[in-house]
């Protein structure tokens, strides 16, 4: 199993924030997670990125590739996370944003043709010393992708992840990300609103507030 | 950047300025009650108290410097709130926002000198009169500088706070939604005066009070100013109580240890005499609210406001501009308006004397600037540790702690330091300098990047972080990297504080140590004003070369980054 989530729950001040979770996940799944504002969605990210404030209390058990992630800082868990803003890093361009997410151990030949190829994989040849802030918001959203795909990572977040994308980009950069990923044999975990973002086989959690 | 030693940065920094602070006050207070083994006084008495009533002038000199501080403090603060309602928010406003910095840099004593040749009865202002009307042919015997009233001192420190409470309070004004309020008062049928004076001053003012007490603070108890522009017999308190730490008479430290434990006193009843008046003002402030009058404001707001703003404007650059006239003046006769002959004499000369000082005072400025960034960075990223682990953590409430060394007058501890670091056998090192300048630099520091480093969307840490697995890669790369302006800015400010530091460079070094600004004030007293402009000039063009160096470098490091571009936030 890549991905699993054992009796997962979240409680502030001895508050569950929703009913315990348990999912698994293969290469390539892609779950999505909905529930109304204040359920806890992003809640859940943060303990699985890594990021959960110590106030929240923690019970249950998130593993990644048979190995729990509880106790490992956020830089070793080696899970990509995509928010609904793209925080390109402003202060590089485009090429030194995606060197940056590569491993390390490669030469400067092998870190071009990488990151070359990933471009050419979003339609952006030739876009390597762009100012990230001349992108258009399509644009954008799609290199913030690669960067975390770049990365290598061995589980992915998707935080409303094509919420701030126009109507008519949404439908066809969602489609490329989710190609992606099941290109890469990912697993993956995708937050949202939107009912039409769930792609068609894939598993849906409904967080319920537990004292419902 | 391991974060366990991240709690060290705080308690480090609070003990880097505090104690300086706190042992210099145990070290003034002990001898002003008459204990001071040094010179063998070794019995607790009042005799240093009164020893210092019957010195001669010591009461006026209390009433001059409670006169010039408190009037100087008063008249800023309302020349702010004046500028404020007629002005803000428009598109001049912003204009005059990007002086500011500038403006701030000017050093005290640089400032002090310039307006001095402006005003002086030989001076500029006099010359224009004379060339204009004919009259006088001689400089006058007014006293237009260094009047015994104290009128010269009190226009030179308003001149130079109301920049600083203008830019305290444009940093807070933005939360407050001016433009809405006053749009909501105009619907209500009520002019923007009102609507200032009842919805957004006191607000405005609950965030001011901090720097507004410091700026009482500081006149109370300034001395280099007061040196070039106060008036002599007798000076201010704060000059009177220098004058006896200097004394060849070695026992006249003691009541000059009183003298500074008053200026302490006195700071200390003026701010909590400010802080009972808020009440009554508020309740005025709140039947004016309810009393349901539209009145017409004069509509001469916006004039009265210019009279104000034009004048200050051109007085801090006919300033600049005569001080460098005069570093440049060879003969230069009243009533001309400029020099008869431009010669290069005193800036060919002046390196001889200048070269030392300006050596000492960059290495202490850019060593103190450095050392205040790094502790005050490694205390932010606490904070956001801090954060992390109780998202409902400010550090807010402490803000008052880092105002210490500015409330407590300069004078009421630096003697008492530099007696206890004599008896350390500390004196006259070079590191102690920075550390006495570091009192000043830091809290400046923090409150210059505490709110860009706040400001800093934790998320780009985040993503750092899961993408290169590298805790110090991130926080240099990522973060670091994107903060090079405030950073920059940060560290001009920090410089510009110690360059403008005067007596803690007098009473650290003992007279061993001259920097641009000692050798400066100084030369004030003399009449020798070719060297007085140059060293001014060059006083006041090391600040502003560290503004342009700082704001020119994150230019060039983000020229191609459009979204981190100067008016781009």
């Amino acid at each position: 199993m890549a991905f699993e989530i054992d009796q997962l729950s979240l409680a502030l001040n001895h508050q569950p924030l929703f009913q315990p979770i348990t999912m698994q996940l293969e290469p390539g799944d892609i779950a999505t997670v909905m529930g109304p504002s204040g359920s806890g969605k992003s809640t859940l990210l943060a303990a699985i990125s890594g990021t959960l404030p110590p106030l929240f209390k923690l019970s249950g058990d998130i593993r990644l590739h048979g190995q729990s992630l509880l106790t490992v800082p956020i830089e070793q868990r080696q899970v990509g996370i995509l928010f609904q803003d793209d925080l390109l890093f402003p202060h590089l361009n485009l090429y030194q944003n995606l060197v940056f997410a590569l491993p390390g151990g490669l030469s400067r030949e092998q870190q071009r043709e990488r990151i070359a190829s990933a471009l050419g994989s979003a339609g952006l040849t030739g876009f390597e010393q762009r100012d990230v802030a001349t992108l258009s918001g399509g644009q954008r959203a799609r290199i913030s992708l690669l960067r975390t795909l770049l990365a290598e990572p061995r589980l992915i977040l998707l935080d409303e992840p094509f919420s701030k994308l126009d109507q008519h980009l949404r439908g066809q950069f969602r489609d490329w990300v989710f190609g992606r990923i099941l290109e890469l044999g990912i697993p993956a975990l995708m937050v949202t609103h939107d009912p039409a973002d769930r792609p068609d086989q894939g598993q849906l959690i409904e967080l319920e507030t537990a004292h419902a | 950047m391991s974060t366990r030693i991240l709690p060290w940065f705080p308690r480090l920094l609070l003990l880097a300025f505090l104690s300086p602070v706190v042992v210099g006050l145990a070290g003034t207070w002990l001898p002003a009650f008459g204990w001071f083994p040094a010179l063998g006084q070794r019995s607790f008495s009042l005799t240093p108290w009164t020893d210092l009533l019957h010195y001669p002038g010591a009461l006026s000199a209390l009433r001059l410097s409670l006169l010039t501080g408190l009037g100087s403090s008063l008249l800023a603060l309302g020349a702010t709130l004046l500028i404020l309602m007629a002005f803000y928010p428009s598109r001049g406003f912003r204009r005059l926002e990007k002086l500011l910095a500038p403006i701030l840099s000017v050093p005290h004593a640089a400032f002090a000198i310039g307006i001095g040749f402006l005003v002086a009865p030989s001076g500029w202002l006099v010359r224009w009169l004379a060339v204009l009307t004919g009259w006088p042919d001689y400089p006058p015997n007014w006293m237009t500088f260094r009047d015994p009233y104290g009128l010269s001192l009190m226009l030179v420190l308003a001149l130079k706070e109301i920049p600083f409470l203008l830019f305290m309070a444009l940093a807070s004004l933005p939360a407050l939604k001016v433009e809405k309020t006053l749009w909501l008062g105009a619907s209500l049928g009520y002019r923007p005066g009102k609507v200032w004076l009842t919805l957004i001053w006191p607000v405005l003012y609950s965030r001011l009070r901090l720097p507004f007490y410091a700026v009482i603070a500081f006149s109370l108890s300034v001395v280099d100013i007061a040196l070039i522009a106060g008036p002599t017999a007798p000076p201010t308190l704060a000059v009177m109580a220098t004058r006896l730490f200097n004394d060849p008479d070695l026992l006249l430290r003691l009541p000059g240890a009183a003298a500074a434990t008053t200026l302490l006193l006195v700071t200390v009843l003026t701010l909590a005499v400010m802080y009972g008046l808020e009440r009554p003002l508020r309740a005025i402030s709140l039947y004016l609210l309810g009393n349901g009058k539209r009145p017409r404001f004069p509509t001469g707001l916006r004039l009265g406001a210019s009279l104000l703003l034009i004048p200050g404007i051109l007085f801090y650059l006919a300033s600049l501009l005569v001080l460098i006239l005069w570093s440049f003046a060879g003969q230069w006769r009243f009533p001309d308006l400029w020099p008869g002959q431009f010669s290069a004499s005193t800036w060919t000369t002046a390196p001889d004397r200048l070269l030392e000082p300006l050596w000492l005072t960059l290495s202490t400025g850019l060593t103190a600037a450095i050392i205040a960034l790094v502790l005050v960075v490694g205390a932010l990223e606490n904070e956001v540790r801090l954060r992390q682990q109780q998202p409902a953590f400010t550090a807010q409430r402490l803000i008052w702690v880092l105002y210490l060394p500015l409330l407590v007058p300069q004078i009421a501890f630096l003697f008492g330091f530099q007696v206890s670091l004599a008896w350390l056998n500390l004196g006259g090192r070079w590191w102690v300098l920075v550390w006495s300048h570091l009192v000043f630099v830091l809290p400046y520091t923090f409150l210059t990047l505490s709110g860009p480093y706040r400001a800093f969307d934790e998320r780009y840490t985040w993503v750092g972080l899961s993408l290169s697995g590298h805790r110090l890669r991130t926080f240099w790369h990522i973060k670091l990297g994107q903060l090079w302006r405030p950073i920059g800015y940060t560290l001009a400010t920090g410089f510009a504080v110690s360059v403008a530091q005067y007596l803690p460079t007098l009473f650290i070094g003992g007279g061993r140590f001259a920097t641009v600004t000692t050798e400066a004030v100084s030369l004030a007293s003399g009449s020798n004003r070719r060297s007085m402009a140059v060293y001014a000039l060059v006083q006041q063009s090391l600040p502003l070369a560290g503004f342009a160096l700082a704001l020119g470098l994150a230019a060039w490091r983000y020229r191609h980054h459009r979204a981190l571009q100067q008016g781009q936030t």
